[in-house]
């Protein structure tokens, strides 16, 4: 199971990576985001309803991302959230540390990329 | 499926989450059970799932909604501050935040400062670009106007003689040039429309004494002095407006009087001389009328030599007068005199200017002490906390740079809304501005009032008061015990020494209040005065337009004979037209001509002793349309004409000055001395006086001729209208402009306008003390309401008791009011003291009124009085109406 302590870790510090990545095109809501984490990445990573609704809380409330009610026709009301200018630069920010951080892991470790 | 909503709420209801996240949640919670299911797993094992996804939610959703960390710490203190200037920082940033937790509070403390301080940078900005400004011209103090003067009056300025002036010029040592003009109306012909533009004839030296070179092409030489040389300088104003602002213009040549002038120049945009209105020079060219010594007719100035102060300057002009008065009969009694020329247009209005912004400083000290009542409650709720911090140890000093820092902040946002609501009111300021304002000689009293001396000045207002009045609080909070502090809580046992402050607050803010509704109630009085003088006319339903006519020589027979009669037929044949007539200097409009002049008969005076009157030409019909009536004798007719004996109209003021207790009619006089070629004019008739100069000034003597006998340039058709005279304005000037296509038609305005222009100067300081005594009333009132109100909420708990005991309720409230009414009677008395000595820096404003006049004076005190027992009542009757037994039982 080293796998999934890796997965833990590594989530812990790459959640707002991946959240700010997923709504940077477009809005989403809270299921489609952690559906959306979960099978891009072949079910390595997932968050459960009580991680993933705070940590999308917490970067609302600093202004990474913004929610908002949406109704459209015939389905019901969903919260959406999408990417405010704020959680643009800090998402280019994270891409750049992550890449590094990555590089470095290759370089090190011998980690290579599939 | 289960109803998952339902379920999340079960599960949470009792967490504190809301509805949007409960909703939320239950929807994610209803798909990952649905998703679970198609991906084949039992109901129980998807309910299972669900379950161990929400475990731990509300406290994560607490911790998540807690305030995000601030993006923005507060500033720490860089190393090289000193640690009490990082805490001023950090008291200021307090205090910020202080006025933003009490948002009625700082509304009530922002808005009083702004007003105080918004009035003050208004009336400052007119003082400053009035008074203060130096001219617009390179080294403006050492500028002089150069005057003549009566001997028996040495500050009584007159116009100068061309002769003296050319003497001074070759005498004087103590200038490095001098110049010399004459203020004149110009008929500007051409495209679109001919048009009359003031402007002046001026010597070469103007343009080099002032300094200001031309925007292009050139001024003056001294060779275009001499007669022969057509050529013309103008305005940017000009430029822009009448020839697009095109630099072709140089060479061109235009019709100015009939006559074709050359455009050599065109002056910067700044330059103003005198005025922003005044668009063309022409060189100076003196004429034979120019020749008298008596003849005054110019201004003139000089720069000053480099190292010569103003008072040789004055020295050597004094001596060069009695050198001319010695050796020209006319000149005898004459002096010659100097006066700064920034003072020129202005000296008059430095009283009024000085009065009105000793008034607004008096408005904005009222609104201090009202802002230090306010903080004075502040800071008596506060005391404890400030106990506290000394009794751990926090000096004095430190405490009070923090009230100091709270003041500061308070202060700049009144200044900062004080500045918008002066450039508000500067707007309409502006509109208000007498034109002796407006116009200023140099200057342009108009411009917005965001100057960098102005905001200066704003900013220095401001910090002022905001140390000013946040001393109050600390003066007394400073020396309370601090045990007896902690332990009431800034209670009711502290209060004594705050109310000795209040009271003394209360008292001095209705002293200013006296202050300032004492000037303006002599103002008042003075121009209710005023407007009830007869001016010897009637201004209802007249309508005037001043029309320029051509005429070389302004004292020769008319150029244009039949004008009058022409005029008369015109405008006549009008409907709704009642009477027509026509006069070279409207009365009250500032026109004006005088002569001397010699009577038959009577032995010839000594120069200086002959008869002299103000000199007016009339149309027939005149003295009709303005309700002057003819008292003795006839009024002209069209028949005075060119052929017909010289004939005169006269007013009483001249009949009882030269001829008393006899008839003027049918005597002869003639303009000038006795021997000169003048013709004999005889008096046909004695009119009433009119007060020409003004309400507030006495009728002199004036003598009348018809234009059809003897001409002027420029002169303003009178119309008596049926109905409301503007409504006949554009009829009236069409039938001008049939008689005269090419002739200027100016200033259409009904009498009654002028004569309220007339009092403009009067007008424009009564109602701008007029608002800021409203204001001063305001403050004071609800100053006095915030104290009483104040004081009497602390004392709930021992009127209840006294209630409780059996007092009357009205007694309660009559205590109350009385304890109030000491500091409100004490003020009145002090401000009645102040307004006594205040009063005497306006006595030059006032018109039969004294400066102690007792009924405004007593007016002001019973209805400021009556103002503050009311304000006091109020609180009275609230604090009266306590319920005792709720009162004791909170106890």
């Amino acid at each position: 199971m080293a796998g999934a302590d890796v997965a833990r870790d590594v989530r812990k510090g790459s959640a707002e990576l991946l959240v700010l990545a997923l709504v940077e095109d477009r809005a989403r809501h809270g299921y489609e985001i952690g559906k959306l984490i979960e099978t891009r990445s072949g079910g390595v990573l997932r968050f459960h309803i009580a991680s993933l609704y705070p940590m999308l809380y917490r970067l609302e409330a600093r202004g990474l991302i913004e929610g908002r009610w949406v109704e459209k026709a015939g389905q019901r009301r969903r919260r959406f959230y999408r990417i405010t200018p704020a959680g643009r630069d800090v998402l280019r920010r994270q891409r750049s540390q992550w890449g590094e951080f990555m590089d470095a892991l290759a370089r090190v470790a011998g980690i290579r990329h599939a | 499926m289960p109803d998952w909503r339902a379920l999340v709420r079960a599960r949470f209801h009792a967490s504190g989450l809301d509805d949007d996240v409960l909703e939320e949640v239950a929807q994610h919670a209803e798909e990952l059970y649905q998703s679970t299911l198609m991906e084949g797993g039992t109901g129980d094992a998807a309910r299972a799932r669900v379950d161990a996804e929400l475990a731990g939610l509300p406290s994560r959703v607490r911790a998540a909604r807690r305030p995000p960390p601030r993006l923005t710490p507060p500033p720490e203190p860089p190393p090289h501050r000193s640690a009490a200037v990082g805490a001023f920082v950090n008291d200021l940033v307090h205090g910020a935040r202080l006025l933003r937790s009490r948002p009625g509070f700082a509304f009530v403390a922002i808005a009083t400062l702004a007003l105080g301080i918004g009035a003050n940078t208004a009336i400052f900005s007119v003082v400053h670009s009035v008074l203060l400004e130096p001219l617009p011209f390179p080294n403006p103090h050492r500028l002089v106007m150069l005057w003549e003067a009566d001997a028996d009056d040495p500050e009584d300025f007159s116009i100068v003689s061309a002769p003296n002036y050319q003497d001074w010029s070759r005498l004087a040592t103590s200038f490095s040039s001098t110049a010399i003009w004459e203020y004149q109306n110009f008929n500007l012909a051409g495209a679109p429309d001919p048009e009359q533009v003031p402007g002046m004839r001026v010597s070469s030296s103007l343009f080099t004494m002032l300094g200001v070179p031309p925007q292009i092409g050139r001024t003056f030489t001294p060779e275009e002095d001499a007669p022969g040389h057509d050529v013309l300088v103008i305005s940017d104003a000009l430029w822009r407006r009448r020839f697009g602002a095109d630099p072709s213009v140089i060479g061109r040549v235009v019709r100015l009087n009939d006559r074709p002038f050359e455009i050599i120049g065109v002056m910067p945009p700044s330059f103003r001389f005198t005025q922003a209105r005044h668009a063309v020079w022409v060189p100076i060219q003196f004429t034979k009328q120019d020749a008298g010594r008596g003849s005054h007719s110019f201004f003139a100035a000089a720069r000053l030599r480099a190292g010569v102060d103003f008072q040789s300057a004055r020295a050597e002009m004094l001596a060069l007068g009695r050198q001319l008065a010695a050796a020209h009969q006319e000149n005898t009694d004459e002096i010659a005199t100097i006066s700064r020329m920034d003072e020129l247009g202005v000296g008059d209005l430095r009283g009024t200017l000085y009065m009105l912004l000793g008034a607004v400083v008096l408005v904005l000290l009222i609104a201090c002490v009202n802002v230090a009542n306010l903080l004075l409650a502040q800071a008596s709720a506060r005391r404890r906390e400030f106990a506290i911090r000394a009794a751990l140890g926090a000096r004095r000093s430190r405490l009070a740079l923090q009230l100091v820092a709270e003041g500061l902040v308070l202060a700049s946002a009144g200044a900062a809304a004080g500045v918008a609501l002066a450039w508000l009111g500067t707007a309409a300021l502006a509109g208000t501005l007498p034109p002796s304002i407006k116009f200023a000689p140099f200057r342009e009293a108009s411009a917005v009032p965001l100057d960098p001396v102005v905001l200066g000045f704003t900013l220095v207002l401001a910090a002022l008061t905001g140390v000013l009045f946040s001393m109050a609080p600390i003066a007394g909070t400073w020396r309370a015990p601090v045990e007896s502090a902690i332990r009431t809580g800034g209670g009711r046992g502290a209060t004594t020494r705050l109310t000795w402050l209040r009271h003394a607050l209360i008292a001095g803010e209705i002293a200013l209040a006296v202050v300032v509704l004492a000037a303006t109630g002599l103002l008042v009085k003075s121009m209710m005065r005023l407007v009830d003088v007869d001016p010897g006319l009637v201004t209802d339903r007249v309508l005037t337009m001043t029309m320029a006519l051509p005429q070389e020589d302004f004292y020769g027979a008319p150029e244009r004979r039949t004008w009058c009669g022409d005029v008369n037929r015109a405008i006549g044949a009008l409907p709704g037209v009642q009477s027509v007539g026509a006069v070279s200097h409207l009365p009250l409009s500032g026109a004006n001509a005088g002569r001397g002049f010699s009577i038959e008969g009577r032995p010839q005076p000594p120069p200086g002793d002959g008869a002299s009157a103000f000199y007016r030409v009339t149309c027939p019909g005149y003295f009709r349309t303005l309700g002057i009536p003819v008292l003795e004798g006839r009024d002209f007719t069209l028949q005075d004409s060119l052929g017909a004996p010289m004939a005169v109209i006269v007013n009483e003021r001249t009949a009882a000055e030269y001829w008393p207790g006899e008839s003027p009619v049918g005597r002869r006089i003639k303009f000038g001395s006795l021997t000169s070629s003048n013709p004999w004019l005889t008096i046909a008739g004695v009119v009433r006086d009119v007060r020409h100069f003004g309400l507030d000034e006495d009728a002199y003597p004036e003598i009348y001729r018809p234009y059809s006998q003897v001409a002027w340039p420029v002169m303003t058709v009178t119309v008596k209208t049926a109905t409301e005279p503007m409504t006949m304005a554009s009829a009236v000037r069409g039938a001008l402009r049939r008689i005269d296509p090419d002739g200027p038609v100016s200033n259409i305005r009904g009498m009654d306008e002028v004569l309220a222009a007339s009092l403009g100067i009067r007008r424009f300081p009564m109602l701008l003390l007029g608002f800021f005594s409203l204001v001063a009333f305001v403050l004071a009132a609800v100053g006095v309401y915030g104290v009483v109100g104040y004081l009497a909420s602390q004392r709930t708990r021992e009127i209840g008791i006294r209630m409780a005991l059996g007092a009357r309720r009205s007694a309660v409230e009559r205590q109350i009011v009385a304890r109030a009414l000491g500091p409100v009677l004490i003020g009145l008395a002090a401000g009645l003291a102040g307004a006594f000595a205040a009063s005497r820096a306006i006595e030059a404003m006032l018109y039969e009124v004294r400066p102690a006049d007792p009924a405004v004076l007593t007016i002001i005190a019973v209805s400021l009085g009556a103002a503050g027992v009311l304000a006091s009542w109020i609180p009275a009757r609230r604090a009266a109406g306590v319920d005792p037994v709720v009162v004791l039982r909170h106890e």
